[in-house]
């Protein structure tokens, strides 16, 4: 690994690898340089890339719930009345059907 | 050609300006996944569901291809957002990123910038942050989305509207770390709150720069981030702001009767006919119940105010209403939005988009009071002010007997005598420098003036 790492040093200008380089290296080893400049006007952070998996199994959990007492007062005809108009008021039903 | 000062953080390509209208140019390095974008349908797909801005490509070589987007007359900045508009730009992010998933692609950036309002609706305007999705890659713009929508939404939620204007002085969103700083101790017990603030805080930056080895990192399914996604757009959607103020009750609480309201909407209606005013800035419209009668004669309406719940009222009544000409931005005129970025250029000023809109009329309605006694500005510099706005002004004068104007100067104490010179006979002098005034009228019982004047040119 650390052979290749040095490798790439040799093509790649050593700032730009210094900024983001063990990210490209672990993710997209094949087409790093293809997509180097498209990755690197944002940083990511590989911390908070991996923490994601993390964050996906708390949502699923919310997920689940707020379904199921979505489901429940549903059901019970339970709403909550709001003034605010909603994300979907703004566009037209047949817009937000998925294609 | 003139490049945007706000288009070069993409390599992808960058909007130039070109025989007046904003077009934008596509790199090589972009081409690859432009073709797999067009090709898999996904631009119409997300025009047909008024998501995106709508282009047509005009020019296509081996160096370049140069799209025409749709033009948008004004841009307003997240910072100048009600809550309610944040929040539906931020779930319109998050529904295109869903949609995008679904199709195999993926926004490769979650900047609140990328969305602005036309007709009366949030849209996406930078069509270059789509590309391919790679299996099992997280979303690279999560961090980024949660600085720039869920940080200041939550902060807003927690500690008022004042929140977001956060990207003002934080144009890469407001750091998560500090968020979470910030934020109550009871908002750990919001599992979305805690998981994407203060948990995602903990992980900013920690490991950049060191190695993760392959075998530690296996990725995020996409349906696990569809899952991620949903249940973030659900909490935002939850989320409100419990922030009244006396401004978001003003017209049910005038100092004047219904004969002198319906009298100033008739006027406010017919001098706009007769000025033939297509365009109108509405400044210190509170929640546009005037900017809307002079929508019965012009054809978009600008209304801004200082007060968030007054605009965000204006904002969900003009989407219920399908009132698709108005514009309603959160601006306080003593400190309107300054040019912010880099060179000062990178998002424009309040003033220099109202002057780039070029209103045909300005509209300062019960406001001269406010900007002259509050905020200490001398006529002299208020007509001049609004002589560099438009050609014509319609402007309501509350006297020192009105009971507004006796409130503020009361609060003056023993100040008041400074004030002397706020009378409506050293108005009409000052204004008449910069103004030839072609209407004059009293509002019935009130002692209030309203004007219809004509900037000298020249």
């Amino acid at each position: 690994m650390l052979s290749r790492k040095r490798n790439l040093k040799t093509i790649i200008p050593q700032t730009a690898f210094q900024y983001e380089g063990s990210f490209f290296y672990c993710s997209f080893r094949k087409d790093y340089l293809a997509i180097m400049n498209v990755l690197l006007y944002i940083d990511p952070s590989i911390g908070m890339m991996i923490a994601q998996a993390a964050v996906a199994v708390f949502a699923g959990i919310v997920l689940f719930y707020k379904t199921v007492i979505g489901k429940i007062k549903s059901f019970l005809g339970i709403s909550k009345k709001t003034d605010a108009s909603s994300f979907d008021d703004m566009y037209e039903e047949q817009d937000l059907k998925d294609e | 050609m003139l490049r945007h000062p706000a288009s070069y953080r993409d390599p992808s390509g960058f909007i130039f300006k070109k025989d007046g209208l904003y077009l934008r140019q596509i790199n090589p390095s972009y081409f690859e996944a432009y073709q797999a974008i067009k090709k898999a349908g996904i631009y119409e797909a997300l025009w047909r569901k008024g998501w995106l801005i709508p282009h047509k490509e005009i020019k296509s070589s081996a160096t370049e291809v140069i799209l025409e987007p749709e033009q948008i007359n004004f841009i307003t900045y997240p910072y100048e957002w009600s809550f309610t508009a944040y929040k539906h730009a931020a779930q319109l992010t998050l529904r295109i990123q869903l949609f995008l998933l679904e199709k195999g692609f993926s926004l490769k950036d979650g900047s609140a910038f990328n969305i602005t309002f036309k007709n009366g609706k949030a849209i996406f305007i930078d069509t270059l942050s789509i590309e391919p999705y790679r299996e099992h890659e997280p979303w690279k713009a999560l961090q980024q989305f949660n600085e720039n929508f869920f940080a200041p939404l939550t902060l807003a939620k927690y500690y008022g509207s004042f929140y977001l204007k956060s990207l003002q002085h934080r144009i890469n969103g407001f750091p998560l770390k500090e968020a979470s700083r910030l934020l109550p101790l009871s908002s750990k017990l919001n599992a979305t709150t805690y998981s994407h603030i203060h948990f995602l805080g903990k992980k900013e930056n920690k490991e950049t720069g060191t190695l993760v080895k392959d075998t530690k990192h296996k990725g995020l399914s996409k349906s696990a981030q569809i899952k991620m996604l949903k249940s973030l757009e659900l909490h935002i959607n939850d989320m409100s702001l419990k922030e009244n103020t006396e401004w978001s009750t003003y017209y049910q609480q005038t100092n004047y009767e219904d004969a002198a309201f319906n009298l100033k909407k008739d006027r406010i209606a017919s001098w706009t006919q007769e000025v033939s005013a297509k365009k109108v800035v509405d400044l210190g419209g509170n929640n546009g119940t005037f900017g809307i009668e002079s929508l019965k004669h012009a054809q978009q309406v600008i209304v801004s105010d200082i007060d968030q719940s007054a605009i965000d009222h204006c904002y969900n009544q003009s989407i219920k209403n399908k009132e698709i000409r108005l514009i309603p931005v959160v601006t306080d005129l003593l400190q309107p939005a300054a040019g912010i970025g880099f060179n000062n250029e990178e998002r424009s000023s309040f003033i220099n988009r109202i002057k780039a809109y070029h209103p045909d009329l300005s509209m300062a309605l019960a406001l001269i009071h406010h900007i002259t006694l509050s905020g200490n500005v001398p006529f002299e510099m208020s007509a001049a002010f609004f002589s560099s706005l438009s050609k014509y002004l319609i402007i309501e004068f509350p006297d020192r007997e009105d009971s507004w104007v006796q409130f503020i100067l009361d609060s003056k104490r023993d100040a008041r005598h400074l004030f002397n010179d706020y009378n409506l006979a050293h108005f009409e002098k000052v204004y008449g420098d910069h103004f030839s005034i072609l209407k004059r009228e009293k509002l019935p019982q009130t002692q209030r003036t309203l004007f219809l004047m004509k900037r000298y040119e020249g």
